[in-house]
């Protein structure tokens, strides 16, 4: 294995996105909505709301049922502290949770689609295939591309993320709340599972499917699963508790190995020429 | 057949159903030009990807300095350059981005790559636009900068695909003198795949011509010429004769296959020898002819390649 031409391929393959703003600019948009705009919006906008209606909407029984099944980590920033903190923890503490792990997916498939179908699109490809490294190493340096950015990227947002909803509402606060306990395996276990999922789905499609269009818009299916982890948070059926990140993310990190077994199985230079 | 660079040994492949080749065999001398000469679509550029162990699943045998392209296709790729179809070059990357990626790829020194990068941008006249990205660059100049990344790694084995595409007249000679130099001087190995036959031409030392995956022949441009019973022909311009009087050269003088009849008053002898010459002349001059000039004619690529592809579909 070398690794120098892994990270060649890693780089060459990063250097052409950035050269390409329609590729970068969605996948900054995103984060840039989530780790500032949305936390700002909260913490700057919900303090101006009426502090009653907080409070009675806090007090409201249905509510209280579906906010007393939330972790207990969660519970204690609700129902103990004044009602402007409780609003900011159900919505920046809570709420946004799953949307970090649209972030990761997004950029990693979109990094991936161009980085395999953008190349046999762009007829590049061929040029790379008669190089002297193996078919292994090819499929690292582009899952490289992919993951290192996209987990980067997502890393990054949750440092600014936390850093604003800890400074924005410390007056409500007092202390650092952020992150909650519930966001580490998100973080840290579910994403790069997520990251790994994103890349061996894309280079898994991208054996049949030609264009970068194509295989971007295929691989965005695997967004629903993100969605229904959303409504379930919304609706109650599903709490992201520590426990419970951990088995989902144990069943992302499954999927996404069985997923990479199959996509470097099937990867191969003959499966890129025809 | 142990010191050949490349053996191929009833080469067949299949992308789909249809067959692409059916059955290549040649062989490839060390320090040889070797020619792939067939229409677009006869199988020349899957030749090439099969001998670099891009495409596995094909039938017959195959070996590039001993080396089976199923198995050893990095090590073969590391000792061959080669200028694919298309230019495959990253538009969004600067000719320096480009080559430096390739260079890395290829285990070059950074600062043999640096001095070979310099020396061939210099040579195909890209130095001041080495820093502008790629896809700001005309048809010809992606071209040039193509064939200056085969050329990097100063490679035992070059395999040229269509090196004449998109080229300008000055380029296309110095690619040209660029072969011949390799081959000559460096003892370097080539084998060019084109369809473009006027401009290969003099250049090849054994040409293996493919018409629908299937080899035609393979030989010396003399040898080519035999196959395809092209044959030799003489143009004698003559005049103060009938034209049936010089048509009946053919059914007088032994030796003589056909006669044609060409713009002013040149007739076309197809002939055996050219030792069959001499009684032509000499008949026409019995026959109180005027004769102007004398020219044998050997037939062109083009026309050897044209008589053997209507051979095989005859």
């Amino acid at each position: 294995m070398q690794w120098s031409k892994v990270f060649a391929i890693a780089k060459k393959d990063w250097l052409e996105v950035r050269q390409n703003r329609f590729a970068w600019m969605p996948m900054l948009i995103l984060p840039i909505l989530i780790s500032i705009v949305l936390p700002l919006v909260t913490t700057v906008g919900l303090p101006l709301l009426n502090v009653n209606a907080q409070a009675s909407l806090l007090a409201d029984p249905d509510i209280a049922d579906f906010l007393k099944l939330m972790p207990e980590s969660m519970q204690q920033f609700i129902f103990d502290e004044n009602p402007v903190s409780g609003m900011i923890t159900i919505v920046l503490g809570y709420m946004m949770a799953p949307f970090f792990l649209i972030m990761p997916l997004m950029v990693s498939t979109i990094i991936a689609a161009e980085s395999f179908a953008g190349e046999r699109e762009r007829k590049t490809v061929e040029a790379l295939l008669y190089l002297p490294v193996s078919d292994f190493e090819l499929f690292l340096g582009k899952a490289a591309a992919a993951a290192i950015p996209a987990l980067g990227l997502t890393w990054a947002s949750f440092i600014l993320y936390a850093l604003i909803v800890n400074i924005m509402p410390y007056a409500y606060f007092q202390r650092i709340w952020f992150p909650l306990p519930t966001w580490w395996p998100l973080v840290l276990w579910i994403t790069p599972g997520l990251v790994l999922l994103g890349i061996s789905f894309t280079m898994l499609i991208s054996a049949r499917v030609k264009s970068f269009m194509g295989v971007y818009q295929m691989s965005s299916i695997l967004v629903i699963g993100v969605v229904a982890l959303f409504v379930g948070q919304v609706t109650g059926v599903l709490y992201l508790s520590v426990a419970m990140g951990l088995a989902v993310g144990g069943l992302i990190w499954g999927a996404a190995i069985i997923m990479l077994a199959v996509a470097v199985k099937m990867f191969n230079r003959t499966a890129l020429l025809t | 057949m142990e010191n050949e660079i490349i053996v191929c040994e009833q080469l067949a492949y299949s992308y789909t159903d249809e067959p692409v080749l059916k059955g290549l065999s040649f062989f490839v001398h060390p320090g040889e030009i070797f020619a792939l000469l067939g229409h677009n679509g006869a199988g020349k550029t899957t030749t090439i990807r099969i001998l670099s162990g891009l495409l596995h699943g094909f039938s017959g045998s195959a070996s590039v300095f001993g080396l089976r392209p199923q198995r050893d296709g990095a090590r073969i790729r590391k000792k061959v350059g080669v200028l694919t179809e298309t230019p495959a070059l990253y538009g969004r990357l600067t000719a320096w981005q480009n080559l430096r990626f390739f260079g890395t790829m290829m285990d070059i020194s950074s600062q043999e790559l640096q001095r070979q990068a310099q020396n061939y941008l210099d040579m195909f006249d890209l130095v001041r636009v080495a820093d502008q990205r790629v896809e700001t660059y005309s048809k010809g100049m992606m071209q040039r900068l193509a064939v200056v990344r085969a050329l990097l790694s100063q490679p035992q084995l070059l395999f040229l695909d269509e090196p004449y595409a998109g080229l300008d007249p000055e380029s296309a000679k110095l690619v040209r003198e660029l072969i011949v130099h390799i081959s000559r001087v460096e003892g370097g190995t080539i084998v060019i795949c084109s369809h473009r036959l006027a401009e290969m031409e003099g250049l090849f030392d054994r040409a293996a011509i493919i018409f629908q995956g299937c080899m035609t022949s393979c030989g010396s441009l003399n040898e080519l010429r035999a196959d395809a019973m092209a044959g030799n022909h003489v143009s004698i311009q003559v005049q103060g004769l009938q034209k049936e009087v010089v048509f009946a050269a053919s059914d007088t003088i032994a030796g003589v296959s056909g006669v044609r009849n060409e713009a002013h008053g040149s007739f076309l002898f197809q002939i055996d020898d050219t030792e069959t010459i001499a009684p032509i002349v000499s008949y026409l001059a019995q026959k109180g002819g005027r004769i102007y000039a004398v020219e044998p004619r050997i037939p062109s690529l083009e026309e050897v390649y044209l008589s053997l592809q209507k051979e095989v579909l005859k």
